[in-house]
């Protein structure tokens, strides 16, 4: 009966709310990552969109060749060069993003040396090779929070088979891996990070695997005990009696009892994974150099002390992504208490 | 004028309909009244009430009146209560581990009331513990006085609760449910002691229980709880033996009667187990290996012909389902299982997948054996999507349909899921997949003792008829030898893991060598005979 589960998912849901500051983190959280998502029509150095003689053309999703607009080069026209731009104006018209600028776009002409304070043409300032501050948060944001989801589904995959296998055929099996994991989890992570992430070239597919590392071992502690506690259920042992395969029983009896568990502490793996992404980058093994990362303004901020906008922009935003990100989960946590009334 | 005289009592939680709608009895002193019904008939819940033990303001009194000894206890303040309860008027849980402060010796529980109402002093207290732990018959009271409830049986627990209710000399002991928890043989020496303790002290009693029997033997009038109402009240000989609404009738009849079906004169053999025996580790060396084991099945042997029922007889603790699991694989064992000639040892995972499917088992609480997360459907259709891959969806259907059928559910419980179901409902749901394999073999762990009364005589018509059409054999687990007399073929009587006896069904019951069988009988059927130990 589809009613019953709705009922069950309506009445979570109102819990969820019920917890107004968790609620109000997830409207300005979506917000903010719904505009990430969108970056290159937010803050990009080509136009959204170009008239010229009669046709349209969008720069953003598309390169042209200066010679579409009567220029000399075949190379990708460069929209920030005053004379493209008199060449379209002449025959036509361009609309540029609200922020001219994407993360790598070097802004020539300012006012100041670069780091240059907050101006109404870079509204956040720029970093210490002149590019503008805000788009390269933009960019960043984006980058960390798909890097911190992807990282986070890996690892609650992998958390959720270990802790699978040992929580339900337990004995030797937990034993050995309950051993394994206190010695991995000794291990002194950081120093391990650095020393593998200075061997392997970074990018984003290997530093996913130098924090899969580490981050799995999150959730194999709580799916684990769900797990140990399921396994002794009636209906499981019907199930073994039934003949049915363990792979089905842990699937479809055993699994749905660690899912509250597992749900509640997502919020929690995708901050902690923000944060080590923010830690390597900090320390300049992240991302390489020139990528737009949340950890690469701190460290900016961190060298330029005589620029506050740098350090400051990059203590807010990190701020605000984590605790609405504690927000949330806290929100989640209070959902899936069936102790808890709304 | 009487001693607790209840009048037209309503109780509701919360804005729901009252689930006691205007109660009427009265008790005298020195009278047993006892509260018939069946669960969720609401006869905890008046009996709660009466000392205001209700969780208020959630629940509340829409209608009546509860004197006591003259004084109303509907209007009376918190003070005036405190002085009733556990001093003038005490009570005995069904439970009583759990109604015992674990982390409190016997000494500090019973002692409390004592210090708290009458302001002894604790040595003062602490002679008249001793005396009341030596009436209610704890064996070496005075060396046990520091022990802690998890250091006791269920009996002795039950029996240091009635020593903390006594401490007072109440007027008014209420009993709810006080022998549903315990072994049927201790039952009978509780119940033997609240007798005597009620005529030594000259109390009332208001008893509290489901069982008809237990009633019979104890209390001076019955009041029989439906739904909230009380249907009848009177004396136990007149309401027992000429009971007046058809609700008390049904009761009465509805206890487990009748003969076990026959076994065919050429049944061949189904199951043979040679010294069964299933050790737990009781401490392990350091490298993991078992030191001390403690066998929980200790060299049981036994054979079940097709179509007859094996009954297992036992009290908790005395291995009949680490049995049962042994002989289905679930647990590793010593000793060698033949099923319809196989040697079940020495087949392992997908070999013995096949095998599976001929032989099933039945738990005893349908509110945990079936996943709640599951429609019927998937829980009955489950086994078949194992055992027979080729069968199609609609065809699984039907066969579900059918099976549904047969234990008495129509198809429109196919999309419904578990809790909206009756505790009687799920337990045929729980049958059902068992049935849909076509079995030769189910093993029943208690099927019918955490069921009401009258749906227990319901499942085990169910099974007998199953039995009949399909030639089942029944591996049939129980304490309760009323049950076991109308169903079983064959009795093996177990005790700390051994057969202590076994034996045909009529010849068990009329000549048991054993003294313990003996015990186990008098317990069900008679517990007068059978004197305090």
């Amino acid at each position: 009966m589809r009613i019953e589960f709705s009922e069950r998912a309506r009445r979570r849901w109102a819990k969820f709310r019920a917890n107004k500051r968790g609620f109000y983190a997830l409207i300005a959280f979506g917000i903010v990552f719904f505009l990430s998502m969108g970056a290159e029509f937010i803050a990009n150095d080509k136009p959204l969109l170009v008239w010229y003689e009669d046709s349209v053309y969008f720069p953003v999703l598309k390169d042209y060749p200066e010679t579409t607009f009567g220029g000399t080069f075949e190379t990708a026209a460069d929209y920030t060069d005053p004379y493209v731009r008199e060449l379209i104006n002449a025959k036509g018209f361009f609309i540029m993003p609200p922020i001219p600028y994407s993360y790598d776009t070097v802004n020539y002409r300012l006012d100041e040396p670069a780091p240059s304070p907050p101006s109404w043409d870079n509204w956040l300032g720029t970093d210490d090779l002149g590019r503008d501050v805000l788009a390269r948060l933009l960019y960043g944001f984006r980058f960390s929070l798909l890097f911190g989801l992807v990282l986070t589904l890996f690892s609650s995959f992998f958390g959720i088979v270990a802790g699978a296998v040992q929580g339900y055929f337990g004995g030797r099996t937990d034993l050995f891996f309950q051993r394994f994991l206190e010695i991995w989890g000794n291990l002194p992570q950081l120093f391990i990070l650095i020393l593998v992430s200075s061997v392997i070239a970074p990018g984003f597919w290997t530093l996913l695997f130098v924090l899969l590392l580490f981050s799995w071992t999150a959730l194999v502690p709580v799916v684990r005990a769900e797990f140990l506690r399921a396994r002794n259920f009636d209906y499981v042992k019907a199930a073994y009696a039934l003949g049915v395969p363990n792979i089905v029983i842990i699937f479809r009896h055993v699994f749905p009892n660690a899912m509250v568990a597992t749900l509640t502490y997502l919020p929690f793996i995708l901050s902690g994974a923000v944060v080590s992404l923010t830690a390597l980058d900090f320390l300049g093994f992240g991302l390489p150099p020139g990528e737009p990362s949340l950890g690469e303004l701190v460290r900016q901020g961190k060298d330029n002390l005589q620029a506050p906008w740098l350090g400051a922009a990059a203590f807010v935003s990190l701020a605000f992504v984590l605790t609405s990100l504690v927000f949330i989960g806290e929100a989640v946590r209070d959902a899936f208490d069936s102790r808890r009334e709304p | 004028m009487s001693l607790l005289e209840v009048g037209d009592l309503s109780v509701r939680f919360g804005n729901a309909d009252p689930v006691v709608k205007k109660a009427s009895f009265k008790i005298d002193k020195g009278e047993t009244l006892a509260l018939v019904g069946e669960s969720g008939s609401g006869k905890s819940v008046t009996a709660l009430s009466i000392l205001r033990l209700l969780n208020y303001p959630y629940a509340s009194h829409p209608s009546g009146s509860i004197l006591f000894d003259g004084e109303e206890l509907t209007a009376a303040d918190e003070e005036t209560l405190r002085d009733i309860r556990g001093n003038r008027a005490a009570m005995i849980f069904q439970e009583p581990m759990t109604s015992l402060n674990p982390l409190h010796c016997v000494e500090r529980q019973v002692s409390e009331t004592m210090i708290v109402h009458k302001g002894w002093g604790r040595e003062k207290a602490r002679a008249r513990t001793l005396e009341l732990l030596e009436l209610v018959g704890l064996r070496n009271a005075a060396e046990r006085l520091g022990a802690l409830p998890h250091e006791l049986s269920g009996g002795e627990r039950q029996r240091v609760m009635i020593a903390m209710a006594l401490a007072n000399d109440p007027d008014l002991l209420i009993a709810d449910e006080p022998t549903t928890a315990l072994d049927v043989t201790v039952q009978a020496q509780i119940l033997h002691l609240l007798k005597r303790l009620q005529k030594q002290f000259g109390m009332a009693m208001l008893f509290i229980s489901h069982d008809l029997d237990v009633v019979r033997r104890i209390a001076n009038r019955v009041a029989v709880m439906k739904d909230g109402e009380i249907v009848e009240t009177g004396t136990v000989g007149d309401v027992l033996s000429r009971p007046q609404h058809p609700y008390t009738k049904m009761l009465l009849n509805a206890r487990p009667s009748g003969e076990p079906v026959p076994v065919p004169d050429k049944a061949e053999e189904l199951l043979r187990a040679e010294g069964i025996t299933v050790r737990f580790p009781l401490s392990r060396d350091f490298w993991g290996r078992r030191e001390k084991t403690f066998a929980a099945v200790d060299g049981v042997s036994l054979s079940v012909k097709r179509g007859e029922t094996v009954a297992f007889v036992g009290e908790s603790g005395s291995g009949k389902t680490t049995l049962a699991f042994a002989l289905l694989k679930l647990l590793d064992f010593e000793g060698r299982v033949f099923f319809g000639g196989t040697d079940l040892g020495t087949l392992n995972g997908a070999r013995l997948r096949p095998l599976r499917s001929k032989m099933q088992i039945v738990f005893q609480d349908p509110f945990s054996s079936l996943n709640p997360r599951l429609t019927v459907e998937e829980i009955v259709g489950e086994g078949v999507k194992v055992h027979k891959k080729t069968v199609s969806a609609a065809e699984r259907r039907e066969e579900i349909k059918r099976v549904l059928g047969e234990v008495g559910l129509d198809e429109s419980a196919l999309n419904r899921y578990p809790h909206e179901f009756s505790g009687g409902q799920r337990q045929r749901i729980a049958v059902a997949r068992a049935l849909i394999l076509r079995p030769d073999l189910i093993v029943l762990d208690e099927p019918t003792s955490s069921l009401d009364v009258s749906v227990q005589a319901q499942i085990i018509d169910l099974l007998k008829a199953l039995q009949k059409k399909y030639g089942l054999a029944y591996l049939f687990i129980s304490h309760d030898m009323r049950v076991v007399k109308a169903i079983a073929d064959r009795v093996y009587v177990m005790r700390n893991g051994k057969v202590v006896e076994s034996g045909a069904n009529p010849f068990i019951f009329k000549e048991a060598k054993s003294s313990y069988a003996r015990d186990l009988m008098a317990a069900a059927f008679d517990f007068d005979a059978h004197g305090e130990k």
